[in-house]
């Protein structure tokens, strides 16, 4: 195709200066639209979402039970997180799910309707109705059938928005509950799409393999405009339900760890390309600038930045860029989270519980600007779309969080002005009763045309 | 309000421009409507991606126009059912009542909600010059195009009449019998008859309000265009990321050859 025959298409000379001219207001009109983007919403999610245009009214934590705490169970807990509300920084809600299934990640759907969040252990999927009421999430629907339906791919890990689907990365299987395991696509309804098993040695797919292909699973993220999709790898149930002290004695568990990001052609859902990042690397966080080809990731157990960039079109490179922490004393990065204007990179280390901030300005010379130590233990991170609110959560999995008195469970709120992180509130999910804080998703009432009142300024439809 | 975004420059935007696209569009000839579209199209997707122009002189592939990477080619890559998709009561712009399944199976169809007063620039104009331009590549493609149909559906049944929609859309609509176009434009008698078709694509909208409580008449909704096989499966759903006909041309022609496949 050639850009003359979509210009010319009418054929002739006045045709094309209309054109032109709507091009031309066209053009203005996106950069006008652009100056007046709003500063919200969390950062390194979906492309495809829907997006909160104000500060965020709501943050719901996707959080972990513990036999000794209340009732024991996995539950959505609902913070209140607006400055003028007289809850601020206080649990509005929580929605028991009723037994533990090593609660771990959730993702919300491309409309927000609904956020699915995940059980690494029984391998259920939760989907919470956030629409109806922001303030008191409903359970909708639940998912038991996902090892089935998937052909045996156990615990869901990602859950990331495509249009109209949600694409979930697992981390295992039912054969041998090692690492091997798969993408799995369903719609937004709930039901089971399709399956594509990450490239293994013996069946690459096709891929061309710089290394190793270990199989494994871990997040999945996407760039669309050079329609790519990238997974990262970790381990399989056997390892991620094991206790840490007795994992890390045991030299075979120790070696059934990830060592690839594999880089998809996003539209056939293939494998081109995988990519050797040894350590296991774990999130994905891709850049939003327009000539930004590239995604960070860190490795937990070497405890390195990594870059995965474009070479050529087409040709995927990973490189690692700098140290997290000293290497040596294994502080185990967790969370990454990029900064909007791909400037900044949060680093949470959970051995240390202590976040880093990197300039990343120059995405092969990430430089370290800050550091704080937000706990005993520090898990996930999740910021605001103006870098301004950041909020932190303390547990990792049932059986690697610490033991004893270093294992602190909460939310913590702080405030960034660039230079300082400046603490909010804490909510302590032990003594909230609650259990162990994990991910976190921004809600809020003018996704559905809402107010605190309900539908009272609103119609849905 | 929910904004679909894209990986650039777009990161929010605001609900309303001022631009009534739709209806410059109608004061335009058909020809002069289609140079206008792609001009539209063009600027819409090369602002969210730098386009790399194809170059004259070179036979390797080139991505084409307003996409920045040459999608993969018909038949190497399958498209799983999503959904199935979901009957309801609609009016033809022509002025007849039909059922929305009236529409389907006969051929491969791409449906797009949209509503004419739109006035975000990745939204309905996105959708409604991507189709300008599909139709262009279709009637060079009659093979092709004998098998598709595009269907653009109004989810703004107050104010989207079927008088509005031809007047809008459709000038020269009614010199084709209704099963023969190309691109059938519908809306629906009421919200009513509206709402279980977009509960049942998950089409989410929102009537925007005012202080008073008053709607505004601004939809807010994420773009979604529906690819529907000729058993009524939905095979894919574009958001303004990769709303291009060239993607889209060639999921279709990989229904297409599925069809042969299957004999």
């Amino acid at each position: 195709m050639d850009v003359r025959r979509y210009l010319m298409v009418a054929g002739s000379w006045f045709h094309f200066k209309v054109a032109v001219a709507f091009t031309t207001l066209s053009l203005l009109l996106i950069v006008a639209l652009s100056l007046g983007r709003a500063f919200a919403d969390e950062t390194c999610q979906s492309p495809y979402m829907a997006k909160i245009t104000s500060i965020e009214d709501f943050v719901y934590v996707w959080t972990l039970g513990d036999k000794d705490v209340g009732d024991g169970s996995d539950k959505l807990v609902t913070i209140d997180v607006r400055p003028d509300s007289a809850t601020y920084g206080k649990v509005v809600h929580s929605l028991s799910v009723g037994g533990r299934n090593e609660a771990h990640h959730a993702g919300l759907t491309d409309d927000r309707r609904f956020l699915w969040a995940g059980g690494l252990d029984t391998s259920k999927i939760f989907i919470f109705d956030l629409a109806t009421d922001p303030a008191k999430p409903r359970l909708h629907r639940t998912i038991t059938d996902f090892v089935d339906r998937s052909g045996g791919v156990i615990g869901p890990h990602t859950f990331y928005a495509l249009p109209g689907r949600m694409l979930i990365s697992g981390l295992s299987n039912d054969k041998d509950h090692g690492g091997r395991t798969a993408l799995v696509e369903y719609n937004n309804a709930g039901d089971y799409v399709a399956t594509y098993w990450i490239p293994t040695a013996g069946d690459p797919q096709g891929a061309r393999v710089e290394r190793i292909a270990d199989g494994m699973g871990y997040d999945v993220r996407v760039l669309p405009r050079r329609n790519a999709m990238f997974t990262s790898s970790f381990s399989g149930w056997s390892n991620y339900m094991m206790d840490f002290g007795t994992m890390l004695a045991d030299a075979e568990a120790m070696k059934r760890f990830g060592q690839t990001v594999v880089v998809w052609d996003l539209h056939a859902r293939k494998p081109l390309e995988v990519l050797d990042v040894p350590g296991s690397p774990l999130e994905i966080r891709v850049a939003w600038g327009a000539h930004h080809d590239y995604a960070f990731t860190a490795t937990a157990l070497t405890s390195k930045i990594w870059l995965i960039h474009e070479k050529e079109p087409g040709d995927w490179e990973a490189t690692a860029v700098a140290d997290i922490g000293d290497p040596a004393k294994v502080p185990l990065p967790v969370a990454i989270s990029l900064s909007a204007d791909d400037n900044l990179l949060w680093v949470d280390t959970f051995m240390d519980g202590t976040v880093r901030l990197y300039d990343v300005a120059d995405p092969f010379k990430p430089r370290q600007v800050y550091e704080k130590k937000i706990g005993s233990q520090l898990n996930m991170v999740s910021q605001s779309w103006d870098g301004k609110r950041l909020y932190f959560t303390s547990s990792l999995l049932a059986n690697w969080d610490k033991k004893g008195e270093a294992n602190e469970q909460f939310l913590k709120a702080y405030t960034w002005d660039g230079a300082e992180l400046k603490h909010q509130f804490t909510v302590d999910f032990f003594a909230e009763n609650l259990g162990r804080a994990h991910l976190m998703r921004f809600g809020s009432y003018a996704l559905y045309g809402k107010g605190p009142t309900g539908d009272r300024h609103a119609s849905l439809r | 309000m929910p904004r679909s975004d894209d990986r650039v420059v777009c990161h929010s935007w605001q609900p309303t421009c001022g631009l009534p696209i739709f209806a410059r569009l109608a004061a335009l000839t058909r020809r002069r409507r289609s140079a206008v579209a792609a001009a539209i199209f063009l600027a819409l997707v090369s602002a969210c991606s730098p386009s790399q122009l194809p170059s004259q002189d070179t036979q390797v592939a080139s991505p084409p126009p307003g996409l920045d990477y040459v999608p993969p080619a018909p038949g190497t890559y399958h498209l799983p059912v999503i959904q199935r998709a979901v009957d309801g009561s609609v009016l033809d712009a022509d002025g007849t009542e039909h059922r929305l399944f009236d529409y389907l199976g006969d051929r491969n169809v791409l449906l797009g909600f949209i509503y004419l007063n739109c006035s975000d620039a990745k939204g309905c104009p996105l959708a409604n010059a991507s189709f300008f331009m599909l139709r262009e590549d279709l009637e060079a493609d009659p093979q092709l195009a004998q098998d598709v149909r595009l269907i653009s559906l109004s989810f703004d049944p107050d104010r989207d009449t079927p008088q509005a929609m031809l007047q809008h859309l459709g000038r020269d609509y009614l010199a084709r019998p209704r099963k023969d176009r190309l691109w059938a434009l519908l809306t629906t008698s009421s919200r009513s008859d509206l709402n279980p078709i977009l509960d049942g694509f998950s089409q989410y909208i929102v009537r925007e309000v005012d202080g008073s409580g008053r709607e505004t008449g601004n939809l807010s909704h994420v773009l979604k265009v529906f690819l529907i096989d000729r058993e009524l499966n939905v095979r894919n759903v574009y958001s303004s990321s990769y709303l291009h006909p060239a993607i889209v041309i060639n999921d279709l022609k990989t229904l297409k050859l599925e069809e042969v496949g299957k004999g």
